[in-house]
């Protein structure tokens, strides 16, 4: 069972192979079936018809034996009568002389052979009790048993006159029998056979080939059709030539129709997408932040790459709409290629839009009467014009002017009324970002001025100061204005660098700690080899609002550790680091100053403290800032700020 | 009234019952019982024939209807003479007591049998009428062939030896050929003598193959062998033979008894002629012939 089972299965596999691989249309298939169809058809029909030829034939055959053995039986009662020997044998010597008679043997009524001649194949049969004409058949003959009946009257009248067959009286004298060969049968069979079997391949042949032709013609339109459908996939559209009224006419007259309006609406959306192209393109100029001249003329090459035109110009006004302000232009006349085109620097298509701020639109430039005068355009064969008024808001700002020997598709002729509309918006957004740029640059001009010219009053400020401790005699006056002078600089240092920084807006602490630093030694006239300073400090800035009391509390700070922490000329570090952290989501800042020097009293508490210089630094930490200010004595002295990075942006 | 019509239905019955009894007794009393097969043509010719010409009452009855007890009918019918119609029929009625005179008829020859008390009609054409017709109307058939079928027992028909006959004697219808090929050179035509052994439609078949071959006219037995190609038949008239029966009934039933009484051939006789066999014989035709014939073949 399993044997068989994969048996089929791989039966079953080769036909599907044999399918997916030949049987690929439906001609193949209609006539793989078919044809195998029409061939046993063929054989049947063939095989019925050779029985029935061959059963007429042995009946037409079996007919004759009987019309023979009828012959016999009557030629054989003279001979069984008289039993003579010459007689029989002139009978059976005549009766052989039929061609399909190989034996003949006469009987008496008791069966008992009265010839003696040669023998007859085969035995007697067993015959039926009433005498009558009774056929066996053999391998090679028919063998036929005919009774000899001598016919006799009954009644002497039956000599005078006709009678009734009752009235005769048969009385049998023997019996007739003929061995009527097949031979004729046989070779009428094998004629049968041959000719049925030609018949049966001519009618195959030709069915087939019929089948196969009508199949062809039937599936050709298919086929020419899924051709051009193929050719549709590929972006041809080729027409179908199938001339008849029927079905299959109609499917290629609709294909056709159907082929050509994809072909028209593939047109479309190719012109759609190219006008798309175009505005998108547009879009990039507009969007590419050139500066005003390049992006007019790389509007004018965005237009004339789609366009294909002779001449693309645009016009750009003044404010008033009044003068020609400036000019870009593409194509292969340019007008730097043309410096002898009288038109320029204004046409006068672009004055008529200008003046009539209406677009004009013409496939005969060259005889139009609005552009008489202007022989450059017989001379280049110019015969399109398109102009279009460039207005935004009511307001002329430029013309835009197509020249082309060809007419424009009609698709892009309309879209050059929004396209224009866009050019016109592109290049208002333009002007107008160029005057918010001027505005902006004057802005931070006097920005930097303004802080610039803080700085120089803070530092005229500090002079005085520094002059006025020259006056205070005393040393803790001196030391006030001192320290007057540098919270001063520190807050003059924030200025500066912000007139120097490039935004005007925050300052890198890095670089304002490094410089704050710098001045606060110099000021304390401490040497950086017996105190140094060490910096840990991460990209940061912070805005002014920040940065002041920032730097006030870090000079407050580094002050402090430069005054106090090493006395009497004790050397030490002082490390200032600044760190970005974050908490709930917020991002802090952790300034941290630490000495290593003497340490501050232990009984210090900074919330309390009556130094100015530690009130500020509180004060500034707590309220400007809104930090928390942390003092710790472990490892030397130090405060730890903690404060919002972006606390005063929000106010 | 009711008496009256009972009286009248009464008569009516008794009428019709006397009407009843009268067929009855006689259909039971016949003069004459027939034997014969009335089916066959030839039979119920005759009896037609008798039963016109006949002043005596017949009855007719089937071979098969009196075959087991002839007597018993003759006896219950009351029957004077019986008279037998055919070959069958007379061999039946030969089974009757001496007393009972048979007549009999439409047998080619008289019976062979020691009884007495028969007379009656053979209808074998004697030799001599036919020769008699030939020498009149075809004198150049000088010598005329017979086959009789047994040697010595020649037929009451049959013509006494003359120099115009050549006889020959046969045993079944091989010897009749036989003998005709040996009658070959000697005849100038051939007379079918009725013998039933020999008259086969084999023998007679090869006869007239032997006949238009040798150009040896046949003298056929019957209108049918004329038909068939045989030269010219004397056949006996079937009618006339009712007739002739009817009359010699008549004589036996006025005698009581057919003792004494002679056999005897047909006293009428018809001839049919075959023009083309005689044609193609190259006989010439007696235009005397074509008168009397009864029928000119074809």
């Amino acid at each position: 069972m399993n044997s068989v089972s994969s048996l089929r299965q791989k039966v079953r596999g080769l036909v599907r192979r044999f399918v997916s691989r030949y049987l690929t249309t439906f001609r193949r298939k209609a006539v793989s079936v078919a044809i195998p169809g029409l061939v046993l058809a063929s054989v049947v029909y063939t095989v019925d018809a050779m029985r029935t030829e061959q059963a007429i034939m042995k009946n037409e055959i079996i007919k004759r034996a009987e019309v023979v053995a009828e012959l016999a039986s009557q030629i054989a009662v003279l001979p069984l009568i008289s039993k003579n020997t010459a007689l029989i044998q002139d009978a059976v010597t005549w009766l052989e002389r039929v061609s399909e008679v190989s034996h003949v043997a006469f009987y008496n009524t008791g069966m008992k052979s009265v010839t003696a001649l040669k023998d007859f194949p085969g035995g007697l049969h067993q015959l039926p009790t009433r005498p009558q004409m009774t056929i066996f058949e053999n391998d090679d003959f028919f063998d036929v048993y005919a009774p000899v009946y001598e016919e006799k009257t009954k009644e002497d009248i039956g000599l005078f006159v006709e009678q009734d067959v009752k009235d005769e009286s048969k009385e049998l004298v023997g019996w007739v029998r003929i061995a009527f060969s097949k031979s004729q049968m046989k070779a009428a069979r094998v004629k049968i056979i041959v000719r049925g079997l030609i018949i049966a391949v001519i009618f195959t042949l030709g069915s087939s080939f019929v089948v196969y032709r009508l199949f062809f013609l039937a599936t050709r339109p298919l086929t020419v059709l899924s051709v051009a459908a193929q050719s549709v996939r590929n972006g041809k559209y080729p027409e179908v030539s199938v001339n008849s009224e029927d079905e299959i006419g109609r499917l290629a007259g609709e294909f056709n129709r159907m082929s050509t309006a994809i072909n028209e609406r593939e047109e479309m959306l190719v012109r759609r997408m190219r006008i798309a192209q175009l505005s998108a393109d547009m879009g990039i100029v507009f969007t590419g932040g050139e500066p005003l001249p390049k992006m007019m003329k790389r509007c004018a090459e965005v237009l004339n790459s789609h366009a294909m035109a002779e001449l693309v110009i645009l016009w750009l006004y003044d404010k008033d709409a009044r003068a020609i302000s400036q000019y870009a232009c593409a194509g292969r006349l340019m007008v730097r290629e043309c410096p002898g085109m009288p038109l320029l620097p204004e046409g006068t298509g672009a004055k008529l839009i200008a003046r009539e701020k209406r677009a004009i639109v013409t496939t005969d430039a060259a005889n139009d009467e609005r552009f008489l005068g202007l022989e450059w355009l017989k001379e280049n064969e110019i015969r399109f014009y398109a102009g279009y008024p460039l207005i935004v808001e009511s307001q002329l700002i430029g013309v835009l002017e197509i020249f082309s020997q060809k007419t424009l598709d009609e698709t892009l002729v309309n879209a050059l009324g929004p396209l224009s509309d866009q050019i016109a918006v592109g290049l208002e957004r333009k002007i107008i970002e160029g005057q918010i740029m001027n505005s902006l640059s004057e802005k931070e001009l006097l920005l930097r001025e303004v802080h610039h010219r803080v700085k120089n009053n803070m530092q005229v400020i500090s002079s005085l100061l520094s002059l006025q401790s020259e006056k205070a005699g005393e040393q803790k006056y001196i030391e006030m204005f001192n320290d007057s002078k540098d919270r001063i600089r520190s807050m003059s240092l924030v200025h500066e660098k912000l007139y120097r920084s490039a935004d005007l807006d925050r300052i890198d602490i890095k670089d304002y700690i490094g410089s704050l630093a710098k001045a606060l030694f110099d000021s304390h006239s401490v040497s950086t080899g017996r105190i140094s300073l060490t910096t840990d400090i991460e990209n940061i800035a912070l805005d002014i609002d920040t940065a002041i009391p920032f730097g006030l509390i870090l000079n407050e700070l580094i002050s402090n550790s430069l005054k106090h922490a090493f006395p009497e000329g004790r050397e030490g570090e002082i490390r200032i680091s600044v760190r970005r952290t974050t908490v709930n989501g917020a991002a802090e800042c952790i300034l941290s100053v630490r000495d290593n020097g003497i340490g501050i009293p232990a009984d210090l508490d900074i919330q309390k403290v009556r130094s100015l210089g530690l009130q500020l630094v509180t004060s500034l930490a707590e309220h400007q800032l809104q930090g928390q200010i942390e003092l710790d004595r472990t490892t030397g002295t130090v405060f730890r700020i903690r404060f919002r990075e972006s606390v005063h942006r929000k106010r | 009234m009711d008496k009256k019509r009972t009286f009248l239905k009464n008569l009516n019955l008794a009428l019709f019952f006397c009407v009843i009894l009268a067929i009855s007794s006689s259909a039971g009393a016949a003069d004459v019982l027939v034997i014969g097969d009335i089916k066959l043509k030839p039979v119920a010719e005759v009896v037609s024939s008798l039963k016109r010409s006949a002043s005596f009452s017949i009855i007719v009855k089937s071979p098969g209807e009196v075959r087991d007890n002839l007597a018993g009918v003759v006896t219950r019918e009351g029957a004077k003479a019986v008279v037998a119609l055919g070959t069958d029929a007379v061999y039946i009625s030969l089974s009757l007591p001496e007393s009972v005179p048979v007549i009999y008829g439409l047998v080619i020859n008289p019976p062979e049998t020691k009884r007495k008390n028969i007379t009656g009609i053979y209808m074998a054409t004697p030799v001599e009428k036919y020769l008699a017709v030939i020498e009149k109307y075809f004198p150049r058939i000088e010598k005329v062939g017979l086959i009789y079928e047994r040697a010595g027992q020649r037929p009451v028909s049959a013509a006494p030896l003359s120099s115009h006959l050549e006889v020959q004697y046969a045993g079944n219808p091989y010897e009749f050929l036989e003998s005709i090929k040996r009658l070959d050179k000697s005849i100038d035509a051939l007379l079918l003598v009725p013998e039933k052994n020999l008259i086969t439609s084999s023998s007679l078949q090869r006869a007239y193959i032997f006949s238009f071959t040798e150009k040896v006219p046949l003298i056929g037995i019957s209108e049918k062998h004329v038909k068939e190609g045989s030269l010219m038949s004397v056949v006996f008239d079937i009618d006339d033979m009712g007739r002739q029966l009817g009359d010699l009934i008549h004589r036996v039933m006025m005698h009581g008894t057919a003792m004494g009484s002679p056999q005897f051939p047909p006293e009428k006789y018809k001839v049919y002629f075959n023009k083309q066999t005689a044609e193609s014989m190259g006989i010439r035709v007696e235009p005397e012939l074509l008168k009397v014939a009864e029928r000119v073949y074809p």
